[in-house]
This record gives C-alpha cells, structure tokens and sequence, in this order.
C-alpha cells in the first residue's frame, strides 16, 4: 500500500510537471504577444476568443498538424534525441522547485547543483540538435548557444553559491526557509541577483541574448531543418523556460511562495494561497524578461562572449569573496552585505556604459587612420 | 535515511524518463493526425534555397574549443567551491585564506587566458 502511494504521489508531481511546462508555454506565448503589443501600441493578437486568449492553442493544434520530417542528410537518431532531451530538462528541473510549502516533488540533498546540472540537458540538446541536421546554418547556431550558454553558466553558478553560503545549505526547502519574515535575498544581496538574472536571459536565449536564432543572419539557427511538432518541442521548451527560469529565480532570490496569509488555507499540508503569491511573483519576474527583451537590441557574438568573461566572472569571483568576508567579520552581516551589495549594485549599473564606451573609443583612437 | 536517499534518486530518474516519454507521446500522436508528402527538394539541406555546397560536418572554428576548456576550468572550480560555501562559517579565517588562494590562481588563469587573447571572438 505504502508503494502504491508513493507511486501515486510521484505520478501525481510529474503531472503537474507537465501541465506548468504546457499552461506556462501556451500562456506566455499569448502574455508575450499581448505585452509586446501593448508596449508597441497596437493591438496583437485579439480574434481567437476573448482579447485572444485561445491563440495559442489554435496555434498549438496547428502545429500538431504540421508535416514532420526528417531530412534526408540528418542524423536518424540523434535528430529525434535532441527535441526529446531538450523536454527532459524543462520536466526534471520542476522535481526541486517548491510550487508551496508541502508542494515539492522531493527536495534534493544537492537541490541547487540538480538546477545546475539539469539544466546543461537544453545546452546538450540544442547542440546535438544542430549538429545531427546537418546543416551550416544548425551547425553555426548551436555551437553559437552553446558557446553562449556554457559561458553564462558559469556566472549563474557564481550566484548560486551566494545563495548556498546565504541559506548554508544545498536544499531547496531550506534556501526558502532562510528567507522567513521578507528577508528575501534579492533584498539584501541585489548586486548576486543581477548577475543571476542576467546570466539566466542568457541562458534562455532570449531577449539581448537571442543571437543562437537570430532570424536574420541564420534563419533561426540550430531549429532551421526541424518542422512540425519536433520543432514544436524546442519551442515549447522556450516558452515554458520563461516561467521555469522565473519559478527558480523567485524560489531562490524572493522568497518563494512567502506572502502575506501565505499560511491560511492549508489542507492536505499544502498551503493553498501560497501558490498564489508564488504564481503573482513569477509572473512580475516574465513580465520583466518581455520587457527586457523588448527594451535592448541583440548584442555582438563578441561583445556577448567577453560581457560572460571579461565582466560577469571576475565580478562574480570577487562577488563571492565580498561576501564570505562580509559574512564572516561583520557582526550583522544581513545589514553589512545590504550596504555592500547595493553599492556594487548601483555602481555596476551607473559606470557599466561609461566604462564600455570609454574602452571603445580607446580602441577607436588606438586603430591606424586611413586615408582615402 | 538510506530508503530517502534512495527514493530521492528514484524520483530523479522517474523524472528523467517522464520528462522523454512525454515528447515520445506526443510525437506520436502529431504522427497519426499529421500529413507527409515528401519530395526530393524537402528532403534536401534548406540553404535559402541554393543547392547546398561541401559537407556541413568540415572542423569548425577553433574558438569553440577554447572556450569549453575555460568553461571546464570553471565548471570544476564551482565543483570545489560548493563544498566550501556550507562549511566555511565553521572554518574561519583559515578557510577564507585558502579560499582567497584558490580564486587567485583561478584569477590569475582567467588573466591569462584574458592576456594571451583566448577570450577574444574576432
């Protein structure tokens, strides 16, 4: 009986994996389309149902209908592996994410290394996906997300530890026990969650970050021989990485599902109203990625890769050596590492384009003039 | 303690092959309602419409390479420091010291690298 319940339970979880990867898809992809017409000042899609809300799933059912084929050249294996990979790790991820408090598929010993180390499955996937089709476009845009996306990684683990020196421990449930009472941890560590954040657009491939698929120089990079529903899986995965990626932002730098009342309505020993802060908080931080996408142009190949190296991870090391001082020699380190963190905060966001511009024109004056 | 551990991972690997049987099924299920009329030209490497030319599989830049060596300098270096973040309030100055060492050879490689013009794209 024990077993058949703990089936039941891991049944239960994994259903509600699947039903945030597709609700989050089919919802932001209309939120998105909705948001950016807002910002642009025109209407958007508004036809199918109310204010348009069914256009996703028409287009989800178009999709499905879609001719789906491999091309002759492609892989025959590892063309069908990449898209199934790429779903693994927008499901698996979910297994560590409290949705509310007693709402946790399970929560892992080594929680914030699964993040990690499940995530690398959509750098993998994008890469053999590319590969296996056989095509330069493919080819040049997944080793391009790859590149992209292995760098970032780097600077979103150096936030991670933050967080792991912050709530001492590795587990999910903890990192959000840490954070009782509105000491949420983006409060008093800003500058750490500015370098997560931004590494984790990046690893969306999205917003500035967007050059893997950049449309107009490699028709849509490493998806370009994928049709139908195959591609629709990397799509999906996108879409749903939006809310995925929010969900672990705000588990880790805003509390979680914490709020006001959180605790009022708890049966079955999970707090119901919980889930709608959680659900409130992440969709504040989608909102914001629409936003940024909409805001910023697309950045060069170069400068994105030397924004990873020459900025984020030197800030980061440094960032993590601030803090353990900070932690360890400052009496009240909460109000210490608050002072610290949004000086550097405010600093990296004021002198950031001072600093570039004046590099560049160093660069400008440096280079040999020509004559005509 | 064992058995939770054990379930633990069990939970992991039901994940896992959830997450690939998912796609699976709906692969299938978009096979029986989806057309499939294939000609020679879809079949063919879509380069914007020219017949492609030479092996898309040649050596690629070697930039690439460069970079997924740092990326593993560094992708090992978070492997040691994860450790260190749960048990340095314990260690102390001592454990900060040793630290401090760590991330400056690592510093002093990434300034190499930095220096040597590994990390320049053009």
């Amino acid at each position: 009986m024990d077993t058949f319940l703990a089936i039941l339970r891991a049944v239960v979880f994994v259903v509600i994996a699947y039903a945030v990867v597709f609700v989050a898809a089919l919802v932001n992809i209309v939120f998105e389309r909705r948001v950016l017409a807002f910002m642009q000042d025109r209407h958007g899609p508004n036809r199918t149902g109310p204010h348009g809300v069914l256009q996703s799933i028409a287009d989800a059912f178009k999709m499905m209908g879609k001719e789906d084929f491999r091309p002759l050249l492609a892989d025959p294996v590892l063309f069908t592996l990449a898209p199934i990979m790429v779903m693994i790790g927008a499901v698996a991820v979910q297994l560590v994410i409290p949705y509310t408090s007693g709402m946790t598929a399970t929560g892992l010993d080594v929680g914030l290394i699964f993040i990690v180390a499940i995530t690398g499955f959509t750098t993998m996937a994008i890469l053999l996906g590319g590969w296996s089709s056989r095509n330069k476009y493919s080819l040049v845009g997944a080793l391009r997300a790859a590149a992209q996306m292995i760098s970032y990684e780097i600077p979103m683990i150096l936030g991670l530890l933050i967080v792991a020196m912050i709530a001492g421990s590795l587990r999910i449930g903890d990192v959000v026990a840490a954070q009782a009472g509105y000491q949420w941890i983006a409060f008093y560590a800003p500058f750490t969650f500015l370098i997560f954040y931004i590494s984790s657009i990046a690893e969306l491939n999205r917003g500035p970050f967007d050059l893997p698929e950049s449309e107009s120089e490699l028709v849509s990079g490493y998806g370009t021989e994928y049709s139908g529903m195959r591609f629709g899986m990397f799509f999906l995965n996108e879409y749903a990485g939006l809310t995925i990626m929010s969900m672990i932002a705000v588990t880790l730098f805003f509390g979680g599902w914490q709020g006001p009342f959180a605790g009022a309505v708890v049966f079955w020993g999970v707090s119901w109203i919980g889930i709608i802060w959680f659900l409130i908080k992440v969709y504040i931080l989608v909102f914001a990625l629409v936003w940024i996408r909409l805001s910023l142009p697309r950045l060069q190949v170069d400068q994105l890769m030397a924004f990873a190296w020459k900025i984020l991870i030197p800030l980061g090391l440094l960032n993590i050596l601030a803090t353990a001082a900070v932690m360890l020699w400052i009496p009240h380190w909460k109000l210490g590492m608050a002072v610290f963190s949004w000086v550097a905060f405010f600093a990296f966001v004021v002198l950031l384009d001072p600093i570039l511009k004046w590099r560049l024109r160093r660069q400008r004056d440096r280079l040999p003039v020509v004559n005509a | 303690m064992t058995s939770e551990y054990l379930t633990n991972w069990l939970y992991v690997w039901f994940f896992i092959a959830a997450g690939g049987a998912l796609v699976v099924l709906i692969l299938l299920f978009s096979k029986l309602i989806n057309p499939s009329h294939l000609t020679a030209e879809k079949l063919a490497p879509y380069e914007c419409g020219i017949p492609p030319v030479g092996n898309p599989w040649a050596p690629f830049a070697v930039r690439y390479y460069v970079f997924g060596l740092l990326f593993l300098v560094f992708d090992v270096e978070a492997v040691f420091l994860f450790p260190w973040t749960l048990v340095f309030r314990t260690l102390g100055t001592a454990g900060f010291v040793e630290m401090l060492l760590f991330i400056a050879v690592l510093g002093f490689g990434l300034l190499y690298a930095w220096r040597k013009g590994a990390l320049e794209w053009a």
